[in-house]
């Protein structure tokens, strides 16, 4: 008799099927999260997804910018004959003395070119570049980046330098398919060697995020710098071409327990303001970096045995 | 007392009302122009006072709509976000995921309350979001940011009871009309 009786199920059942808890899916999306930020922290590997993502968003992009643009167009329209033509008269003033400066500078030029094939020295090139603007800053508040325009026959390579009128802006560290991110020079992460145009001293540039100005990281606190020297670009390394104009010294701070000095300094270029921007291509490669000493003294020792 | 004016538009559901199901077409199109919002080229003090549309909506539909919009579409929409803010991919993932969940835990509580009590709880979900992508940010090595990029946690509080009145406002449509 009672092997007829079904036994009843020890937990009532369930009305809706719901899937995994939500605590459940939580952990795994948040392991998730992590784990997408260790590899892309570590790896490069995720750089094919981004890009793939980054092309499918960027006509949403383009649809943001629209307002903006649409405004931009009024105003132009509505920008008055006289600003025009006092904009102009001030441009020609302008262009007669560029004229004067570049007679001058490219005398100056052949000069120094013939100074330098009498040396013997290598000849310095003039740098390719192209021409792009700036699309949008960076939203995130955490870095300093913006992005620029990227036309299809343009090759970009990451690691170009940017530069603006008046200055060096940052580098090119991620190229999509139609735009680039520029990361600027005021970024944490950037570093640029630079050279005092007075005197040749060598430093390096570090950019320290959006709160405080970037320093020149370890130069001795007797070294010859004084407040308004002006920082080239330096091409060791062969990461930006020599002599853009970077950053002018600030604030010197020479503290008697700190064996370095503490130098702000004042970038040149629009790191806020940059409209139209030059991406100058990549100077040539160097030679590699040659083998460090203990290593070369083992293989001449092999050598020699 | 804080009232929002007596239009059809702006007039909100009562804890005690029953809405008209919403579509789902409407959902992802409302999430859609967020994202697109939040892209709008903004800059300086206007991107500091910029509400995070995005989190926004999708905070509302986590509220409303937990079947559809949960754990899952929250961490797929922080990957969109890392992808367009060019930053670490997972960390907008995982705060929006965690949005999404701790809608989801106190949906039945929140809507409880008017609107403007929402906003408060809102306001604490928001700038706990926030602070999940600041110390993730901190950890990675990011450069401290400039405080007042907690002022969009405030802004999107405050846009809270005109968006609630404005999504509702379809589910509501036809049933004036019965």
């Amino acid at each position: 008799m009672l092997s007829n009786v079904t036994s009843l199920p020890k937990e009532p059942p369930r009305f809706f099927k719901r899937g995994p808890s939500t605590l459940a899916r939580l952990t795994f999306f948040g392991v998730a999260s992590f784990a997408l930020m260790f590899i892309d922290a570590k790896f490069q590997t995720l750089e094919f997804v981004r890009k793939s993502i980054a092309t499918v968003v960027y006509p949403v992009q383009q649809l943001a910018l629209l307002p903006g643009a649409a405004i931009e167009s009024t105003q132009a329209f509505f920008e008055t004959r006289d600003a025009l033509r006092t904009e102009n008269e001030e441009l020609r003033r302008q262009l007669l003395d560029n004229a004067q400066m570049e007679q001058a500078s490219r005398a100056a030029q052949l000069d120094a070119q013939r100074w330098r094939a009498l040396a013997g020295a290598t000849q310095t090139l003039t740098v390719k570049s192209q021409t792009s603007r700036v699309l949008y800053l960076g939203r995130d508040p955490y870095s300093q980046k913006f992005f620029i325009d990227r036309s299809v026959s343009q090759s970009f390579s990451p690691g170009s330098a940017v530069i603006d009128g008046s200055g060096l802006l940052g580098q090119l560290t991620r190229v999509h398919p139609l735009i680039a991110e520029v990361t600027l020079i005021t970024d944490k992460e950037s570093v640029v060697p630079i050279r005092i145009e007075r005197n040749g001293v060598r430093a390096i540039l570090r950019g320290r995020g959006p709160l405080s100005a970037p320093e020149l990281s370890f130069v001795a606190a007797n070294a010859d710098l004084v407040e308004g020297d002006v920082a080239l670009s330096s091409s060791i390394d062969g990461m930006f071409p020599a002599n853009i104009r970077v950053c002018r010294v600030g604030k010197i701070t020479r503290a008697r327990e700190n064996d370095f000095a503490k130098i702000e300094c004042l970038p040149f270029a629009g790191v806020a303001s940059a409209e139209d921007v030059l991406v100058l291509d990549r100077p040539a490669e160097i030679p590699p970096r040659p083998v460090e000493e203990a290593a070369a003294k083992t293989a001449v020792k092999r050598k020699g045995s | 007392m804080f009232r929002l004016p007596d239009s059809p538009l702006m007039k909100v559901a009562r804890p005690e009302d029953i809405l008209l199901p919403p579509k789902l077409w409407f959902v992802l199109i409302t999430l859609f122009v967020a994202f697109a919002a939040n892209l709008l080229p903004l800059s300086g003090m206007a991107l500091a006072l910029r509400p995070d549309f995005f989190a926004l909506v999708l905070l509302y539909w986590a509220i409303h709509q937990p079947r559809w919009i949960g754990v899952a579409a929250g961490w797929f929409c922080g990957l969109l976000t890392d992808v367009v803010e060019a930053n670490l991919f997972g960390q907008h993932a995982l705060a929006y995921a965690i949005l999404a969940f701790s809608a989801e835990y106190f949906h039945r509580r929140v809507l409880r309350f008017p609107l403007w009590q929402q906003s408060l709880h809102v306001f604490g979900l928001l700038l706990f979001t926030q602070i999940v992508v600041l110390v993730l940010r901190l950890m990675s090595g990011a450069a401290p940011p400039n405080p007042m990029f907690l002022l969009s946690t405030v802004s999107s509080t405050l846009l809270w009871p005109a968006l609630s009145a404005f999504l509702q406002w379809p589910q509501r449509v036809r049933s004036l009309v019965d």
